[in-house]
C-alpha cells in the first residue's frame, strides 16, 4: 500500500506541484514585465511633454529654424501616437528614435544661440530631458532583462512544456538608442 | 611531560638556565623583528606621504571613525569582536564626474582589520576560544553628493558561481553574474551604475573585489593585483588602492552621476 502511495506521489502529485509552481512563476514573470513596461511608458510620456515645452521655448527665440521645429513636432506626434498596446514595439522604437534625431538637431540649434543657452527655463528643460532619457534607458534595460529571463524559461526544457500548455506568448525586447548619452554632451551640468 | 623534558636536559635540571636563555633570546628576537618590521612600515608610510604633497596619514579616513565606517559600509567584514584600521593615508584627487569641470574628491586608502573567532575542543572536552586578526586593503572615497540608496557589488559565492545559489540582481552579462553578486533595493540605480562597459571592467580587472556606493561614500575593498614595489608590505598596496578607486570612479557611467546629482537637486 505504501509503495503504491509513493508511486502515485511520484507519478501524479510531484509533477502536479511542479506544474503549479512553474505556472505561477510564469504569471509572476509576466507581471514583472508589465510593471517594467509601465516604467518605460511613464518616462516616454514625460519625454513627450518635455519635448513640447522645449519646442515652444526654442520657438520663442528663433524664426529661422521653422523646418527643424516642425520636424520635431511631427516626430513627437508620431511618437505619441505610437504609445499604445496596439502598436508593435518595433514601430514604437522607430518613432522614438526619430524623435531622438529631431531632438539632437533641436539641441544643436541652441549651441549657436547664446540668449537661448542663457535662458534658465531652457537649461532646466534640457537637464530634465536628459534625466528622463537616462531613466528611459535604465527602465528599458530592466524591462529587457525581465523579457530575457522569461524567454529563457519559455524555451528551456521542461518549462517550455508549461509555456506551450498555457500558451504563454513570446515577448519582444524594446530596443531604442540611448538618447540620454547622445544628448548629455549638448547639456552643461 | 615534565619528566621527559628533564630527561632530555640531563635529568637533574642543571640545564634549565640554558633553556630559559634560549627562550628569552627567541622571544627577544621575535619582538625585535616585529619592532623593526613596524618601524620599516612607518618609514615607508612617511616616505609615501613625503612623495605626494597632497597626501597625509589618517586614522579617520574621509572624516569617519572605524566604528562609523563599520556601520556605514556593509561590504566590509565586521568580524566577531573588534574592528579597526591601520596604516591609512588620504588626499584630494581630481576626478571627472560628468560635470563641466572635474571635482576635487578625498580618496583614502587604508588597511582594514577585524578579529575572527575560532573555537577548538581538546581531548578532555575543554573549549578554547581564540581570535585571529584578518586584514583587507580598502579605499574610501568621499563623493561630492549623496545617494539615497545603496548598491553593493561583492564577489559571488562558490555555489553561486556554478549557478546553484545565485542571488541578487542579475544583469546582461552572464560572466558578470557568475563573478559578482549585486545587492540593491533600487534596481534602477544599479542598472545606471552597471552599464556594459563597467560590467566588463569589473570582470576583467576587479574580480574578487567589493565595491559599494552609499550616501557620500564609495568603497573599494579587496587585494589589488598591483602594488608600489618601492614600498614594503601593506604600505605598497595603499597607492594601488587609491589608483583602483580612481579607475572605478572614472569608469562609472555619466548617467549614474547625473542620477545622483538630479536626486540631490530634487
Amino acid at each position: 500500500m505504501i509503495e503504491l502511495l509513493i508511486v502515485v506521489a511520484v507519478v501524479v502529485v510531484l509533477p502536479g506541484v511542479w506544474l503549479i509552481w512553474a505556472y505561477n512563476r510564469y504569471v509572476a514573470q509576466i507581471a514583472s514585465i508589465d510593471a517594467s513596461w509601465s516604467g518605460i511608458d511613464v518616462e516616454l510620456q514625460r519625454r513627450h511633454d518635455l519635448v513640447d515645452n522645449l519646442v515652444r521655448t526654442v520657438a520663442a527665440y528663433t524664426d529661422h529654424e521653422r523646418a527643424t521645429l516642425e520636424a520635431v513636432t511631427k516626430a513627437r506626434a508620431r511618437a505619441v501616437e505610437a504609445v499604445g498596446e496596439q502598436t508593435p514595439l518595433k514601430e514604437q522604437a522607430q518613432a522614438e528614435d526619430a524623435l531622438t534625431d529631431g531632438l539632437t538637431r533641436l539641441l544643436a540649434i541652441s549651441e549657436d544661440m547664446p540668449d537661448l543657452k542663457a535662458d534658465r527655463a531652457f537649461r532646466e528643460l534640457q537637464n530634465q530631458l536628459v534625466e528622463t532619457e537616462d531613466r528611459i534607458s535604465a527602465s528599458r534595460r530592466l524591462y529587457n532583462l525581465e523579457v530575457a529571463a522569461y524567454e529563457r524559461r519559455r524555451r528551456a526544457v521542461p518549462s517550455n512544456i508549461v509555456a506551450w500548455l498555457f500558451s504563454f506568448a513570446k515577448r519582444e525586447m524594446f530596443e531604442i538608442r540611448d538618447a540620454g548619452a547622445q544628448h548629455a554632451a549638448q547639456v552643461h551640468w | 611531560m615534565t619528566g621527559t623534558v628533564l630527561a632530555l636536559l640531563g635529568g637533574d635540571g642543571s640545564a634549565m638556565p640554558i633553556v630559559f636563555v634560549v627562550i628569552a633570546v627567541a622571544a627577544g628576537g621575535g619582538a625585535l623583528y616585529r619592532y623593526l618590521k613596524l618601524r620599516k612600515k612607518r618609514e615607508d608610510l612617511e616616505r609615501l606621504v613625503r612623495r605626494d604633497p597632497r597626501l597625509q596619514r589618517t586614522a579617520i579616513p574621509c572624516g569617519l571613525r572605524p566604528d562609523q565606517i563599520s556601520w556605514w559600509c556593509r561590504g566590509l567584514p565586521k568580524g566577531d569582536r573588534r574592528t579597526g584600521l591601520d596604516f591609512g593615508v588620504e588626499g584630494m584627487m581630481s576626478i571627472d564626474l560628468g560635470a563641466d569641470r572635474p571635482s576635487e574628491t578625498n580618496v583614502a586608502a587604508f588597511r582594514w582589520w577585524w578579529e575572527e573567532r575560532s573555537r577548538t575542543r581538546n581531548r578532555h572536552g575543554a573549549n578554547t576560544t581564540t581570535y585571529s586578526k584578518r586584514y583587507l586593503p580598502t579605499a574610501l572615497v568621499k563623493l561630492p553628493f549623496a545617494l539615497d540608496q545603496r548598491v553593493l557589488i561583492r564577489p559571488e559565492s562558490v555555489l553561486g558561481r556554478v549557478g546553484l545559489t545565485r542571488g541578487g540582481q542579475q544583469l546582461e552579462s552572464s560572466e558578470f553574474n557568475r563573478r559578482f553578486r549585486v545587492e540593491a533595493r533600487d534596481e534602477q540605480l544599479s542598472v545606471y551604475l552597471l552599464d556594459a562597459g563597467f560590467q566588463q571592467m569589473l570582470v576583467e580587472e576587479f574580480q574578487g573585489r567589493t565595491i559599494e556606493v552609499f550616501g557620500e561614500l564609495l568603497l573599494v575593498a579587496g587585494q589589488p593585483d598591483h602594488r608600489d614595489e618601492s614600498l614594503t608590505g601593506v604600505v605598497g598596496e595603499l597607492p594601488a588602492m587609491r589608483q583602483d578607486a580612481y579607475r572605478i570612479l572614472q569608469a562609472i557611467p555619466a548617467a549614474f552621476w547625473r542620477r545622483a546629482q538630479g536626486g540631490n537637486r530634487s
